[in-house]
């Protein structure tokens, strides 16, 4: 009973001491041109970068003051293109002491992302920023700093959004896709809306704020955890169509596995893998696919016998063009993965029906299976190979 | 004269009835549809696009077809499998122009053709309610222009090898008939005041000899890339609607590339790949004759 009437004295203490600390912050963080730059602080209080005319150089500018330069494609040009929308992209290192509002001796980096409609710069209207803050967990900065300090920008943003927005609804979305094509854990969204004075016009935006984390190797070989934080702002109309693109990406991703995985009719990641005649045929097939005329095969031999060593699979017919010989060792097999299984078969037959060396079409026809294959290693390693032998 | 009155009124009547109930065969034309100006101001581009996405196919460039596709303008078509259309996030359409949707199909195991090819439906953009919408279903007005607009997007004549194996020295003249080269493919057969001209083009009908699809017009196009030909068939247009409400289909155009001649004697490693760049440089189909080499 002592110790609830204690715990009741001391959780509003507590919570009491954090909201303040908040105030005190955030009044503190107000009066940072760096902070409010990085917070996109303009557009929630004046609504002025979204679907504004003729701030994006003004943005670009502006960034050269708070440390920020401009992200450049390899042919020197710093307009990139997602989907529909374009976008410019800010980077800023968190190093050489500049650590403003950062927890100090901080190391890591914010990226800001402004996507936009039209061609040019002075065309440009903002449609989306998305800003993406990590920093490094280490020996300097400990976990817990980093979080308490992401906690407060999350709060910050969040604040300055909903004072002036209505909150419509909110959810949480995992595994949503980041700026760099990894995942973030998870992301509040927020749908905010609020009638414009001016016009009476109801402008309705989609806020998501989340986090993530990512862990990166060092040179002692253990790992540190990178903590990472985004935060965007969009127009509702801009958030529906990026789900639309997602939605068409996905189904060009279907169509392009479709026919990458499609041989002689067949999807080889639906072929019995122990019906090795098959899958031979399977690669006479891919050899007409790519415009390779492959001599008349009269034997076709290929069976399961035990073989030395690691050996998973040997050929016979090297330089023997009417006939495929290839043994397959039944243990190794089994325990081999389906990418790992073609990629052997394909070696054996590079050597078999191609008449290749180890030495001569690239990695598929390297003296080892030396790793574990993915999909992609194949169709990218099969390719070389084949194009190899045009 | 009542009796004449009677079979005057009976003919008369029958006459009459007649008119009202006359069968509407499926092909008359009844001017019940508005007439649509119906135009495919792209046609030509679309065309030289679809030639380059089959012959990517053909040659298994998977990655680069995908690549282009983006590049044309094409996105796939939501909850439908290797479908495809021009302009599918901006809407960018207008009224009464055919847009292209493109399937992906595959043709399975076979030793003829490859086995990835492009079925292209030509839509067309009308109004309703809801806005500019495509559709593949349309009145015997719009298939029968939309048919001859596509039709005639293939510059058709003579093929190269033809032209230059049937019109030469061995080739046995009428008395009075004479045949010149004007250029290297064109040639022209006089007679009297009477003159054929006959020009070489990338596109040829099929040889009598070889079997025709049925319902098909068959198109063969003899172009770059390491496929033997491709085969080009067009759906012939039919006065018979193919749906109810007396609907028609728009044009069908499927293609396939082949894998080697009749005699088997093409080997596809004695062709250079698909050039994009170069292919969709040229202004005209017939700008090069692929077949003289």
């Amino acid at each position: 009973m002592k110790t609830l009437l204690y715990l009741l004295i001391f959780i509003p203490l507590v919570s009491f001491g954090q909201s303040k600390k908040f105030k005190k912050d955030y009044k503190k963080n107000l009066k940072s041109p760096s902070f409010l730059f990085m917070t996109d602080w303009r557009e929630s209080n004046y609504g002025n970068i979204v679907f504004n005319e003729n701030v994006l150089s003004k943005i670009i500018s502006n960034s050269v003051k708070y440390g920020y330069k401009l992200i450049k494609r390899d042919d020197g040009q710093f307009i990139f293109k997602d989907g529909i929308f374009k976008y410019i992209w800010l980077e800023k290192k968190i190093t050489d002491l500049n650590y403003e509002s950062f927890p100090g001796y901080s190391i890591g980096s914010v990226y800001k992302k402004f996507y936009f409609s039209s061609e040019t710069i002075n065309d440009a209207i903002v449609v989306k920023v998305e800003t993406e803050i990590s920093l490094l967990e280490y020996a300097n900065v400990s976990a817990s700093q980093i979080i308490n300090y992401f906690e407060f920008v999350k709060n910050f943003v969040k604040r300055s959004y909903l004072e002036r927005f209505n909150l419509e609804s909110s959810s949480q979305k995992y595994d949503s896709k980041s700026m760099f094509d990894e995942y973030y854990d998870l992301v509040d969204i927020y749908k905010i809306w609020r009638i414009n004075e001016i016009n009476d016009y109801k402008i309705e935006y989609v806020l998501s704020i989340g986090n993530g984390t990512k862990q990166i190797k060092n040179k002692k070989g253990s790992y540190n955890n990178y903590y990472k934080i985004v935060f965007s702002i969009e127009s509702s109309m801009t958030y529906l169509s990026d789900l639309a693109y997602e939605k068409v990406k996905t189904q060009s991703n279907e169509s392009y596995n479709n026919l990458r995985f499609t041989i002689g009719g067949e999807d080889i990641r639906k072929s019995n893998i122990y019906d090795l005649k098959s899958m031979v045929n399977i690669f006479l097939e891919d050899c007409k696919k790519n415009n390779i005329t492959t001599p008349l095969i009269t034997t076709l031999k290929a069976t399961f016998e035990p073989l030395d060593g690691n050996t998973i699979a040997l050929s016979y017919g090297l330089d023997n063009d009417s006939a495929v010989v290839i043994k397959v060792d039944p243990e190794k097999w089994a325990n081999a993965s389906k990418e790992k299984r073609w990629y052997v078969l394909y070696h054996e037959l590079g050597h078999d029906v191609l008449n290749l060396d180890h030495g001569e079409g690239g990695k598929m026809m390297f003296n080892f299976a030396d790793k574990e294959y993915s999909w992609d290693d194949f169709f990218e390693d099969k390719k070389y190979m084949l194009n190899f032998v045009k | 004269m009542k009796k004449l009155l009677n079979i005057l009124m009976i003919l008369l009547s029958s006459l009459a009835f007649s008119q009202f109930t006359k069968h509407k065969p499926p092909n008359n034309d009844w001017d019940i549809y508005p007439e649509t100006n119906i135009s495919y101001s792209i046609g030509k581009e679309d065309l030289k696009e679809i030639l380059t996405l089959q012959s990517l196919l053909a040659e298994d460039r998977v990655d680069e077809m995908f690549e282009m596709m983006g590049k044309f303008g094409y996105m796939p078509i939501p909850n439908n499998k290797n479908v495809f259309s021009k302009n599918s996030i901006n809407n960018d359409i207008t009224e009464n122009e055919i847009q292209p949707f493109i399937f992906i199909k595959n043709l399975g195991n076979n030793d003829n053709f490859y086995e990835n090819y492009l079925q292209v439906l030509f839509s067309l953009t009308i109004k309703t309610s809801n806005g500019i919408e495509r559709t593949l279903r349309v009145n015997y007005k719009q298939a029968a222009q939309m048919y001859n607009i596509v039709y005639t997007l293939f510059p058709i004549g003579n093929s190269y090898n033809s032209l230059k194996n049937t019109y030469n020295e061995s080739l046995g003249l009428g008395e009075g008939m004479t045949m010149e080269w004007v250029d290297r493919y064109t040639v022209k057969l006089s007679s009297g005041k009477e003159a054929s001209i006959y020009k070489a083009s990338n596109f040829s009908k099929l040889s009598p000899f070889i079997k025709k699809k049925e319902g098909y017009q068959t198109f063969v196009f003899e172009g770059p890339g390491k496929a033997e030909s491709t085969y080009i068939y067009l759906k012939k247009f039919s006065n018979v609607p193919e749906f109810d409400k007396g609907e028609y289909s728009v044009p069908n155009l499927t293609l396939m590339s082949s894998i080697s001649d009749i005699s088997k004697t093409f080997k596809p490693e004695s062709r250079k790949p698909f050039n994009i760049d170069f292919f969709m440089s040229l202004e005209n189909f017939n700008d090069r004759i692929w077949l003289d080499n």
